[in-house]
């Protein structure tokens, strides 16, 4: 058994300690947001923020996890408004399979959070995730717009 | 195998081999069912108790709803946006709007049938009889599927017919609904009012009334000039889901009582599965099956990570095949079928001869190119329901829901199959296969009842590909003394494409000759001269191969574009100025080669230890330069600095898409040619995950400026052509910054390595 907090909300979950946390999201809680693409920490598909981090999922067990702050894709917006990473997403359509970008989101908002003005040193640092469809020109692009978002106020 | 079914393969045998027509009196299918195929779908009115079908491709519900049903797999290239706009053009709609949804069909109609892939040909190419009969042919097999690029190419005029169709039978519903005459009806997105806005309907309440209307007569679609919606920067359709995260893919699939299954196929190439010892796996937590498929074994579970555990932890052993695949041999194989001339096709003007030995200058040079994987974000899977009633339900990210239905149905007494086609994470053409779909219908056979989803693990998706193959290449020319291409002799060598696939996923013969995609990009090649040979040599390998972004291309561009350096090397002219003076006039290769030039200023200084390379190539009907700056430090560190390309797609439907598409295919061949080789040892993949086969990311990857000619030719495809100038672009770059020819790729062979920021 494991206690997790997800997006706010507790859950008693009967799963092995070794269980990466991927694997609770995706196939117990249904929330197929956070994407499965390596299985090895390679590709950051997976991407989800824990206590504000950026965190590989398909290579943290849940017993590492417990008693943290999990966050996934489908909490950073509301019914009808985007956050601000997402926003710039949208300006600058950045997806194209899309199946990378929540993982790169999530990459992005904890970055965005902790570096508000970042460097194009610190964006390649933060975002070594992977995408197949080549969308890296428009990811760099919406990352600095966010930025700019955030900073004139615009959602967290 | 039902008869009809068989009957249908045939036929499609025809359309894919190209023996147009040949033969469909002997299928004993009359001309009067081949006429009466709504290959347009513009005849498919029908209520379907409640919403209303107007032709195909449009559906108008009563609360004014409208969906458009795109048959295309949305596995990144945005189809399901550019097709939208090409109905919307004429029926007046705003597709952003939120009573505008788009959806793939389950109903495979002769309409979706992708008669430009398989015969390659637009349907506005002049039909003579034999074509006729093809076309419909390929229509009668109701052949779904995407590849090619070309969904906009097959579809630009009937998509536009379809919407001008539905307008006139809504308008004329309007007209007698409203007692208004028709050119005096005012549309305004989804619904029709009288000049002075007293009258209203909605296109939701015109519908029914709408199919009681006679055809059209004459559909005049708008001119260019007219255009409101196509060519303009719409925005994906799919991008708010995509963002939040709520895009359904195939592996997102969540049905009731469904449970997850993981693979362990068979290491290698032709292996069977032999003996399993369980050692207690069933017995683990929340373990429920334990399913041998022959070539691979499945565990079910209750949880994806609880099966991959436990298939991992089973004792399989394996029959193995009497011969071990070995990549290297393959290419070995080919290298001295080449040294013997030993063609399998060769193709010339033979009233020419070559005379390479009386050329002023003669250019020799021999290129070598690798396996590779699809590598896909979101690994192979399918969902499969199999009934108790036998009734097969199937949810997929496939390239072909037809290959799909008749996969499930090959594996049981299937009945009614119906394939769900999802969102895909990445295609590039290994959607267009059936393991992973055959896999799925076995797994849910044996667990009868209860919807299971396979998912295979990153290194069950690359190590049990269909790939790109490796090829070589001897490139030969003449040139005059004034740096004119006299002679060109081509000599290519590859495993056959469609000899693998066809046998593999249709059941079909190979073809009896080289296929085309083995020459694609070389036999028809602008630079020909007169006095030219293209040959091609053919290995046959257990190795599977498939189609991959731009097939034949992406190994034909690279052997052109770095020869054509080559050969401008050998006549002591610039590269730009060799191909100017060496293509057509009027060629499009020549007239985005200008554009090209001007816009990365090619002719612009360079700091030491830097190179600009340059390549162009025509492929999927569009033409793509790319000019590519590298600098290369004394460890042949590569730094990709920037890169700028120039399209020809003919009429452009969304710029910002195409651009997408040109920026997301140069990066998928510059990740090639940086990093990628699938090895094949002892009959086994080398390579597992992505620390093996490494990717471009943001800190590595240039900025892609992309630059597109003003048209109103036909549309081209987009898909596939901005992969191949990639790597020959690449190459000419490093031999411009280290006077240093790498004719192998990946680079990384030859001791280069790609700089990360």
């Amino acid at each position: 058994m494991a206690r997790l907090t997800i997006n706010g909300k507790g859950h008693d979950l009967d799963v092995e300690g070794e269980m990466p946390l991927l694997w609770v999201l995706r196939d117990e809680l249904n929330l197929t947001g956070t994407k499965f693409g390596c299985g090895a920490g390679l590709c950051g598909a997976c991407t989800v923020s824990v206590d504000g981090e950026a965190t590989r999922s398909c290579i943290t067990s849940v017993e590492s996890v417990e008693g943290t702050d999990i966050r996934t894709i489908e909490t950073l917006a509301s019914a009808d408004t985007l956050n601000a990473v997402q926003q710039a997403w949208v300006e600058h359509q950045v997806p194209q399979c899309g199946y990378c970008q929540p993982g790169f989101i999530m990459a992005a908002s904890a970055l965005l959070e902790q570096t508000p003005d970042p460097s194009d040193e610190d964006i390649n640092a933060a975002l070594t995730n992977i995408c197949r469809c080549g969308t890296y020109d428009r990811i760099r692009k919406a990352v600095r717009r966010a930025a700019e978002l955030k900073k004139g106020g615009g959602q967290s | 195998m039902s008869k009809k079914r068989s009957v249908t393969r045939r036929i499609f045998l025809i359309g894919g081999a190209s023996i147009a027509g040949v033969g469909i009196a002997g299928l004993g299918i009359g001309t009067g069912y081949l006429a009466s195929l709504d290959i347009d779908g513009l005849g498919a009115q029908k209520s379907n108790g409640g919403s209303v079908d107007l032709t195909a491709w449009i559906n108008v519900a009563p609360d004014n709803n409208i969906t458009l049903y795109v048959p295309f797999l949305e596995m990144g290239q945005g189809t399901y946006t550019g097709m939208a706009q090409l109905v919307a053009e004429e029926l007046g709609i705003d597709v952003e709007a939120a009573n505008v949804t788009v959806t793939h069909p389950t109903e495979e109609l002769s309409a979706y049938a992708n008669v430009t892939m398989f015969l390659n040909r637009r349907p506005e190419e002049e039909a003579g009889p034999v074509t006729w009969f093809s076309q419909r042919a390929v229509a009668a097999m109701r052949m779904v599927a995407t590849g090619g690029s070309t969904a906009i190419v097959g579809n630009w005029t009937s998509l536009r017919q379809a919407g001008a169709t539905a307008r006139e039978l809504l308008k004329a519903a309007a007209a007698q609904k409203l007692g208004v005459p028709a050119d005096e009806l005012v549309q305004k997105h989804t619904e029709f009012s009288s000049s002075d806005g007293t009258k209203s309907a909605t296109f939701g309440e015109l519908a029914e009334l709408a199919l009681e209307q006679p055809p059209p007569s004459k559909l005049e679609l708008r001119k260019p000039e007219e255009f409101k919606i196509i060519g303009k920067s719409l925005p994906r359709l799919d991008v708010e889901q995509k963002v939040r995260g709520a895009a359904q893919y195939g592996i997102d699939v969540r049905l009731p009582n469904m449970v997850y299954a993981a693979l362990q196929q068979a290491p290698v190439f032709g292996a069977k599965i032999k003996s399993i010892a369980e050692g207690g796996v069933r017995e683990r937590h929340g373990i429920i099956d334990i399913v041998n498929l022959e070539t691979a074994v499945a565990v079910v579970a209750d949880n994806t990570w609880r099966a991959k555990q436990a298939v991992e932890a089973l004792d399989i052993t394996y029959e193995w095949p009497a011969e071990f695949a070995d990549s290297a041999k393959v290419t070995a194989d080919l290298k001295r079928r080449i040294e013997a001339e030993d063609y399998t096709r060769s193709d010339s003007r033979r009233d020419i001869p070559l005379h390479l030995e009386k050329a002023a200058t003669t250019v020799e040079a021999f290129y070598e190119t690798p396996y590779l994987a699809h590598a896909t974000m979101e690994p192979m899977n399918t969902t499969a329901w199999w009934k108790e009633d036998d009734t097969v339900e199937v949810w997929s990210p496939t390239q072909s829901q037809t290959a799909t239905r008749w996969a499930a149905e090959a594996v049981g007494p299937a009945k009614d199959v119906k394939v769900h086609v999802t969102y895909a994470g990445g295609g590039f053409g290994r959607r267009a296969e059936t393991d992973f779909a055959i896999y799925a219908a076995k797994v849910a056979l044996a667990l009868k009842g209860r919807p299971v989803q396979v998912v295979w693990s990153r290194e069950e998706d690359m190590r049990h590909d269909d790939y790109r193959p490796g090829a070589i290449a001897k490139m030969s020319a003449g040139l005059s003394s004034t740096g004119k291409l006299e002679v060109l002799k081509a000599e290519i060598g590859s495993p056959s494409v469609f000899a693998s696939y066809l046998p593999r996923v249709l059941g079909m013969p190979a073809p009896a000759d080289q296929d085309e995609a083995t020459l694609e990009g070389i036999l028809k090649s602008p630079y020909k001269p007169a006095a030219w040979q293209v040959s091609a040599v053919d290995v046959n390998s257990a190795i599977p191969v498939g189609f991959w972004r731009s097939v034949g291309h992406s190994n034909n561009g690279f052997f052109m574009e770095c020869f054509a350096d080559e050969c401008a090397a050998g006549a002591g002219v610039d590269p730009a100025q060799f191909r100017l003076a060496n293509l057509p006039p009027n060629s499009p290769e020549a007239a985005v080669l200008k554009l090209l030039l001007e816009k990365a200023q090619w002719a612009g200084p360079l700091g030491n230890g830097k190179g600009r390379g340059l390549a162009v190539h025509t492929s999927f009907r569009s033409t793509v330069g790319a000019v590519i700056d590298v600098s290369v430090d004394e460890d042949k560190v590569v730094t990709l600095e920037r890169a700028v390309l120039a399209c020809d797609c003919g009429t452009i439907i969304n710029p910002q898409l195409v651009e997408a598409q040109m920026q997301g295919g140069f990066i998928f061949g510059l990740t090639a040619a940086a990093f990628g080789e699938i090895t094949v040892e002892q009959g086994k993949v080398t390579q597992g995950n992505f620390d093996e086969y490494e990717m471009l990311k943001l800190g590595s990857a240039p900025a892609v400026e992309v630059h597109l000619v003003p048209s109103t030719n036909l549309p081209g495809g987009v898909g596939e052509p901005g992969t191949p100038p990639a790597a020959p672009a690449l190459a000419n770059a490093i031999f411009a910054a280290t006077s240093e020819r790498v004719r192998t790729l990946p680079i990384s062979k030859s001791g280069y390595s790609i700089a990360e920021a």
